[in-house]
């Protein structure tokens, strides 16, 4: 389904000529792409600031201590299922967010084109800079991205330039995106081995259902 | 440019057939017959509303527009491109009987939920005994496919029972191999289920690459049976 995101680019405060590109280096997006790209890292950080906000607040203790012990906290009357299904709540809109930045960068949302692997993906981007801390997610999904889209760019470099034996590199021909696809979970598997509380994690919040 | 091509099926093509494009006024803008293949092509001035209409009578004799179809149809043209007009002529290509489809369904039906069933099975096993979540189960039914596939027509084209009987035997050695080789040591480890439930996400999308990677993405088709 595509639809009209002229509203929204209507905002734009960046020059969009068919020249005008703006970036570093390599790295060069035209004025939407900006606009986009803005609109998202602004959202990211009242997100990240706001759950920082939240967690430190007595609500977010409570949050806590239901986290650690389900029962304690009943005891003391606080409502678990209510507390449970704000929690819910909040993840969900912020996760409908990420999902409206991306409908209006494609300009169109397809349901099929949330496979489970955006699951999967979400999932590796959030431990591999450790579940339970607050700029944990952010900086893994920097770090998942560049790794992914590096590995497969440098992988294309690699039989573009006929640098590798005819044998490997007909091999690896148009199995790029298949091979960074897989080195995805490769790098999950040995993150839970090696790592399991991530880049910024603390292993003892990882413990906690441990038996 | 609008443009066409009058067939019945693939492979009789009418000719001489006429084509007439006018705009929306009624005004005419040009019109074409039909060569050997079937084929037409009208310019036009530019993006906008035409009328198409295909004379009847020059159809070929015994052929007419399909029941409920107008010989006249309204096309947007865009600029730039070339807009295909579809006329439907001859008889509605007839359906399957309805008995035969019934059963075919059926019968996939059957099969896709054995298929379904077995792996079910198996996975529901490894949950009860381990309390383990396992998200790669997909990959190992793709991996015992696709084993039987490389012992009956790629390595030995083994009779498929054969080859049926020793990807049990590879199944059962890869289900052992990641017990013990990977989900026992990090159970010792302390680690928690959903670091387990992981682990298994990410044997899902290095397995199912893996296998993409030797295997590739086309079907590949059993040898058929052979004798003992």
């Amino acid at each position: 389904m595509s639809f009209d995101a002229g509203a929204f680019y209507d905002l734009n405060p960046y020059p969009d000529g068919p020249h005008d590109r703006y970036g570093v280096g390599t790295f060069e997006f035209t004025g939407q792409q900006l606009w986009v790209i803005t609109v998202g890292w602004v959202l990211v950080a009242l997100v990240s600031l706001g759950v920082f906000l939240v967690v430190r607040s007595p609500w977010g203790r409570v949050l806590k201590s239901i986290r650690e012990d389900e029962d304690a906290a009943r005891s003391l009357g606080k409502n678990v299922f209510s507390y449970k299904m704000q929690a819910l709540i909040i993840g969900g809109m912020i996760g409908g967010m990420g999902g409206v930045v991306d409908a209006i960068k494609t300009s169109g949302a397809d349901p099929n084109g949330f496979r489970p692997q955006v699951t999967f993906f979400v999932y590796t981007a959030l431990l591999l800079g450790g579940a339970a801390t607050y700029l944990g997610p952010v900086l893994g999904a920097i770090l998942f991205w560049f790794l992914r889209e590096w590995i497969e760019s440098f992988l294309r470099q690699l039989t573009a330039e006929a640098w590798l034996p005819d044998a490997v590199a007909d091999f690896l021909d148009g199995a790029e995106g298949v091979i960074s696809v897989g080195m995805v979970g490769l790098a999950l598997v040995l993150l839970m081995l090696f790592r399991p509380q991530g880049i910024a994690g603390n292993r003892i919040e990882m413990q906690l259902d441990a038996r | 440019m609008l443009e066409g091509t009058l067939r019945l099926g693939f492979d009789q093509f009418f000719a001489g057939v006429k084509i007439t494009v006018a705009d929306q006024s009624g005004g005419g803008i040009g019109q074409a017959i039909t060569d050997t293949d079937g084929h037409w092509a009208v310019e036009v001035p530019g993006a906008g509303t035409y009328l198409v209409t295909l004379d009847e009578s020059t159809l070929p004799s015994g052929m007419s527009l399909r029941e409920g179809y107008e010989s006249t149809s309204e096309v947007t043209v865009a600029a730039g491109t070339p807009r295909a007009v579809v006329f439907a002529v001859g008889e509605a290509p007839k359906g399957t009987p309805f008995g035969e489809r019934a059963a075919q369904t059926v019968f996939n039906g059957l099969k896709f939920g054995l298929i379904i069933a077995m792996s079910a099975i198996g996975l529901s096993l490894i949950y009860g005994t381990t309390g383990l979540v396992n998200f790669a189960h997909g990959e190992l039914v793709t991996f015992g496919a696709v084993i039987a596939w490389y012992f009956n027509s790629s390595w030995g084209g083994l009779n498929l029972i054969v080859a049926a009987i020793m990807t049990m035997v590879v199944c059962g050695m890869l289900g052992a191999g990641l017990e013990t080789g990977l989900f026992r040591p990090l159970r010792h480890r302390r680690l928690g289920i959903f670091q387990l439930v992981v682990v298994t996400i990410g044997l899902s999308l290095l397995g199912r690459q893996l296998i993409q990677l030797f295997f590739g993405a086309e079907p590949l088709p059993y040898t058929a049976q052979r004798e003992l």
